[in-house]
């Protein structure tokens, strides 16, 4: 079975999508959480931070402002499964 | 009839004119383009947000949210959204008249008004009207942050209870040819009618209450975000089509004044050879 999943980072001026992530980092609101395939459906508030996102053959890390991160896994809801971030601000860090 | 000097001056200046407003044509047309392409960007944000909120207020109790709260409306302020320079046409003339005739109704004591652009604040302060904040020279460097700061403003207005009730006025683009006067009501916010209403089972965290307080402001910053934009585009495309339009006119114009310059040169040169001939037959004589 698969283990990568769906990442939309969403902000009002630009977005990107990763279609094979494995595990994303994200700064939540009372610590760092970390994201993998079939985590518990989430709705966790954002804080300033970094996120970094693991793909199947790199990690990208981003500088994000404040947000929302919206996980979805549960194949019983109508919802897609993926992870969406909605962040005002995100910019990519150079590695 | 004028002199060939002064015809072929005016055919002069309504060419540099004409010059002037058909490259003030072409950059309204690139600048609509990047704001359009600017709204697309803009537009997944905005739904997600939305279909957010719609997933979570159902399950909690509205009571707590200030930006939800109705109160009987006593105060309503107005966001009249304008630009700062003219040349576009009725673009902020139809803007202005309709929030002089909803002022009207409503009083002018019992409204305030959030002026965007330079055209509407200048307008309404002059004439005494309640301008509790004038926002403008961001339009030519526009980014988000203008909008979130103007919404921040407008916020603290209605949880303050300096208003009860906010609405905007803007022109919403159609299309290159038309625009739409748009009044759409801003706070409280309403979503009753987008409700999402199956239970998905969600874990919080901290708590879905300071979800829907953190999702709130960032619908009505997205929200502004794309108003703004919209009247952007309508700006720019009204001047667009006011520019094409003066391009046109000082094309008719040169055509005419031709016309004139060269009746007056064959009117010259008829009085110039009636000149020569006359004074060859007084010779002859």
């Amino acid at each position: 079975m698969t283990k990568s999943f769906q990442l939309d980072i969403v902000t009002p001026i630009q977005s990107f999508t990763f279609e094979d992530v494995i595990h994303v980092e994200c700064p939540g609101s009372e610590g760092y959480f970390g994201v993998l395939k079939n985590h518990t459906n989430s709705i966790i508030d954002l804080k300033e931070g970094v996120i970094s996102v693991k793909t199947s053959n790199k990690t990208i890390r981003f500088n994000c402002s404040s947000g929302i991160a919206d996980i979805n896994s549960d194949p019983s809801d109508d919802l897609p499964d993926k992870v969406l971030l909605l962040v005002e601000n995100v910019e990519q860090l150079q590695e | 009839m004028a002199n060939l000097k002064d015809i072929q001056q005016r055919i002069k200046s309504v060419g540099s004119i004409q010059k002037v407003t058909k490259a003030m044509k072409m950059v309204a047309a690139a600048k609509v383009k990047r704001a359009q392409e600017r709204m697309e960007i803009s537009r997944p944000y905005s739904k997600n947000v939305q279909d957010l909120i719609c997933r979570i207020l159902p399950e909690i109790s509205s009571s707590n949210i200030d930006l939800i709260e109705k109160r009987d409306v006593k105060k309503k302020g107005f966001i009249v959204i304008t630009s700062d320079r003219g040349f576009a046409g009725s673009f902020n003339s139809s803007v202005i008249r309709l929030t002089e005739k909803e002022v009207e109704k409503f009083g002018k004591d019992n409204v305030q008004l959030f002026c965007l652009g330079k055209k509407s604040s200048e307008h309404f302060s002059r004439r005494n009207y309640n301008v509790k904040e004038s926002f403008y020279d961001f339009w030519k460097d526009m980014n988000f942050d203008n909008a979130s700061d103007i919404t921040e403003k407008i916020i603290d207005s209605f949880i303050n209870k300096e208003v009860d009730e906010i609405h905007v006025i803007y022109n919403r683009f159609r299309n290159l040819g038309s625009q739409d006067l748009m009044i759409e009501k801003v706070l409280p916010i309403d979503f009753t009618e987008n409700y999402n209403v199956k239970n998905y089972n969600y874990d919080y965290e901290p708590s879905r209450q300071s979800t829907v307080n953190v999702l709130l402001p960032k619908h009505l910053k997205v929200q502004m975000w794309q108003q703004m934009l919209e009247s952007y585009s309508s700006e720019e495309a009204a001047r667009m089509v006011a520019m094409d339009n003066a391009t046109e006119n000082a094309k008719e114009i040169i055509k005419e004044l031709k016309l004139e310059f060269n009746k007056a040169r064959q009117a010259a040169i008829t009085t110039e050879m009636l000149e020569i001939v006359g004074g060859a037959e007084a010779l002859a004589d």
